[in-house]
Parts: structure tokens; C-alpha cells; sequence
């Protein structure tokens, strides 16, 4: 009767050994994805991203009964305002600006919609200056968290995957299950994390630190 | 080791302290040169750490994709609904094309041609040609004495010499409707109609052809 697949994505090889898996790994794939209804892209993404909504969704200290309407909500408010996302590397950032506005409007019960028209890649603070500070925390954390989505989002293929598997999987990959599924030695994994990582913190942090001669 | 550990080798002494070389851990630990890399090394995983978010409840997922599919399914039927209108409006825009389908006029014997030596003259029968999408259309006007007039014509299909039956020539005149059917080759006769006569309307199965029938007169019986 549902045409959205119940299956869950895993990882597969799609080209070769060793080559990436489903192309929803890409943002910019993935929303197009999003765009034309796409079931895949949308499990893929309720599965993986939907951790972001639904953590946004649990700071608050709602009931787990509201913690998943506004999951839902979230849900369907991206899936209704997703044309109007126009930078592929900000969605992550997009997605929690949303989530929080959902969750800030439930929590001072407020009906749970946000006007898609207003919606913007990076909102502002505003709706947060009467929330109380523990709460205006955990969103600072959940905002930082979906920058650095948004940077592992915007790697090459082979980083951005390998740094999710190790680092933002829950629970993380084991190099021997990563090795299975990218097909590479385990014995590379370790080379090329620390290739990646020196990517991203030149990314991430951008002004060269002074000194030292540790290298890559 | 060269004097400073590698990146690579500060990631595993800050994550898997207890599968190295000890003294490597020791270096780190008080190296002023290696410090830069070992603080961005460790707030790079820090950061990295708070990105790692619980999964979610699998029952909630699920109830998740089961509205999004709903939703899908409504906008599904709602665009169906739209195109089935969309569809039917331009067939309803079709037919009316077809219906207001205007033949148009070849040749007038009245006309004089070029390089042809005479003219035309109004003794002779005055004929008319048409051409439309998918016929030919040609009569001839006859005035009658007494003020009437007639029309006798044929229609011809573009393909084949047979037309499918029950087509009809109509003409309009002063609220009175004068028909008459085709012959299986287009043929027709309209009698006892007036002069004023804007418009012939051809009927052929589906089809329908507006002649336009220009003013002046026809020949005298």
C-alpha cells in the first residue's frame, strides 16, 4: 500500500571495489532527491538526518508522544519547504533552523507550524532570548553539531563516508566493518582517517596554527 | 619515528592511547612544538564527537515514513485530479478547435487570375475553392431570380475518396437552418436559402469546417 520503503539503506558498492554507496551520501544528490519524492531519498534521509530533527526534538523536555509529532512535523515541513533550500552544504544547518523553530513554538505551546516562506538557511537568535538558558545551550551544542554535518557533508565521497562510519555513526563503525563495506584493507583506514581529518580541520579551522611540524 | 609524531600518529595517541609506544604518549604529553597539532587535533574530535546523535526509535521511524507516504499519496491524487482537468480542458479545447476549424479560400473564379487573358465574368457560374486541415471544399453559388439562392458543392478528403457517412452541410440564415446530407463523395445541394450567407458549415464525422462564403453574388441560373 506505501510506496516508502520500510528496508533500511546500508552501504553497498555501487561502482567497483571499494567505490561509494548510495548516492544520498551526497547532500546536493540528496536533495534533489528530496525534491522529486524520491522513497530512497527520503528513507535515507528520515534514517540519517531525521537524528538531527529528533534530537532538536528532545531538548526541550517534551513527552516521548511529542517528542515524535514534532519529529513528524519537522518531517513534513521539510519535505513541503525543501525547494526552497539553496545551498546543498548548509543542509544540515537548514534542517536544525527548522527543527528548532518547530521545537521552540511546541515548547511555549504554540501551534507546531513554521511559515515556509521565512524559513532561512541560518535563522536567527531571536526566538531563543526568553528560553532558559539550559535550554538555549543544547541548542548552541545541536546548532554546532549540524555545522559539522554540514562540513562532513561537503568532503569528497571518500572522506565524507569514512568520517560518518567513525565518527558521527552511532554506534561508530569498527575498521573491520568498514573494511567490508567500502572494500579497503583494514590496514588503510587508519592512513587515510588521518588524510581526512587533516582535511577537515583546514576546513573547520582555517587560520594555520603557528609552529610545529607534525604532518598529515 | 622522526623527532615529532606524525598527525596520524596524535589521532591514535588521543584515541587508542593504550595501543602505543608509551614513550610516544610521554613525548606528546610534554612537547611545546607538538602542542598546536595535539590541541586542534583533540578539538577536531571533539567536535566530531558532538556531532555523533542517538539513532532513532525504529517504531518511530517507521510511523514516520507511513505519513510521508500518505502525504506523497495525497499529492499524488491531488495532481492527478489537477492533469485529469488539465487533460479534459484541452480536450474540451481540442474539440472547439476542430469546431471553429476555418476552410480557406483557394480560388474564386471571380477573381481574375494573373496571366490568365479575359477576366472572369459574373455570367459564369461563380465557384469557390477551400482548403482546410484534412478536406477540400468546392461549390459553386447560384442566384435565383426570384431573390434565393443555391448552393452545390462537394467535399473531398485529403486521404481516400470516400467520406465516413452522415456528414451534412449546413447553412445558417435568419434563425432557419438548412441542411442537407453528403453524398459517400461529398457531394451536396442546398436550396431555397437567401443571399445572405456569411457562413457554410461543413459536418464530416467529427470534424467540423467553417467555410466562409464571400460577399457579392452568385451566378444566374
Amino acid at each position: 500500500m506505501y510506496r516508502v520503503q520500510l528496508a533500511r539503506v546500508n552501504g553497498r558498492s555501487i561502482a567497483g571495489k571499494g567505490r561509494l554507496l548510495t548516492p544520498w551520501d551526497d547532500p546536493a544528490e540528496l536533495i534533489k532527491g528530496l525534491r522529486s519524492r524520491n522513497d530512497s531519498a527520503w528513507n535515507y534521509f528520515i534514517e540519517h538526518y531525521g537524528r538531527l530533527i529528533y534530537a532538536v526534538a528532545g531538548k526541550l523536555g517534551l513527552k516521548p508522544a511529542e517528542q515524535e509529532d514534532l519529529f513528524q512535523e519537522a518531517c513534513m515541513t521539510i519535505l513541503r519547504a525543501i525547494h526552497t533550500l539553496r545551498d546543498p552544504s548548509k543542509l544540515s544547518s537548514w534542517i536544525y533552523s527548522v527543527s528548532r523553530r518547530l521545537a521552540i513554538n511546541a515548547h511555549r505551546g504554540r501551534k507546531s507550524t513554521v511559515q515556509i516562506d521565512i524559513l532561512e538557511e541560518r535563522s536567527s537568535l531571536d526566538d531563543e532570548t526568553d528560553l532558559e538558558p539550559g535550554f538555549a545551550r543544547e541548542f548552541e551544542t545541536l546548532e554546532l553539531s549540524a555545522r559539522v554535518w554540514d562540513a562532513v557533508g561537503d568532503m569528497e565521497p571518500r572522506c565524507r563516508q569514512l568520517l560518518r562510519w567513525l565518527y558521527l555513526a552511532d554506534p561508530p563503525l569498527s575498521y573491520a566493518e568498514i573494511s567490508k563495506r567500502a572494500g579497503t584493507p583494514i590496514g588503510s583506514i587508519g592512513p587515510t582517517r588521518a588524510r581526512c581529518l587533516d582535511k577537515l580541520r583546514k576546513r573547520v579551522f582555517p587560520l594555520s596554527r603557528p609552529g610545529g611540524n607534525a604532518s598529515a | 619515528m622522526n623527532d615529532h609524531p606524525s598527525w596520524e600518529e596524535i589521532l591514535n595517541a588521543i584515541e587508542r592511547p593504550e595501543a602505543l609506544d608509551g614513550a610516544l604518549v610521554e613525548h606528546l604529553k610534554t612537547c611545546d612544538a607538538c602542542l598546536p597539532n595535539r590541541k586542534e587535533a583533540q578539538a577536531l574530535l571533539d567536535l566530531l564527537e558532538s556531532g555523533r546523535l542517538p539513532e532513532i526509535p525504529p517504531a518511530v521511524l517507521d510511523r514516520t515514513r507511513a505519513r510521508l507516504a500518505a502525504a506523497f499519496a495525497e499529492d499524488d491524487r491531488t495532481r492527478l485530479a489537477v492533469t485529469a482537468a488539465e487533460l479534459l480542458s484541452e480536450a474540451v479545447q481540442r474539440t472547439k478547435d476542430i469546431a471553429a476549424d476555418i476552410a480557406s479560400l483557394v480560388a474564386d473564379s471571380w477573381q481574375p487570375a494573373v496571366g490568365v487573358r479575359g477576366v472572369a465574368t459574373d455570367a459564369q457560374p461563380r465557384v469557390l475553392r477551400y482548403e482546410s486541415g484534412a478536406y477540400a471544399i468546392t461549390f459553386s453559388l447560384v442566384d435565383a431570380d426570384d431573390g434565393g439562392r443555391s448552393i452545390l458543392g462537394q467535399v473531398v478528403p485529403d486521404e481516400g475518396v470516400v467520406l465516413p457517412p452522415g456528414g451534412s452541410a449546413i447553412v445558417q440564415t435568419g434563425g432557419t437552418s438548412h441542411r442537407a446530407a453528403l453524398s459517400p463523395h461529398g457531394e451536396f445541394r442546398l436550396r431555397e436559402l437567401t443571399r445572405e450567407l456569411p457562413e457554410l458549415m461543413i459536418a464530416v464525422g467529427s470534424d467540423r469546417i467553417r467555410v466562409p462564403i464571400p460577399s457579392g453574388g452568385g451566378a444566374r441560373e
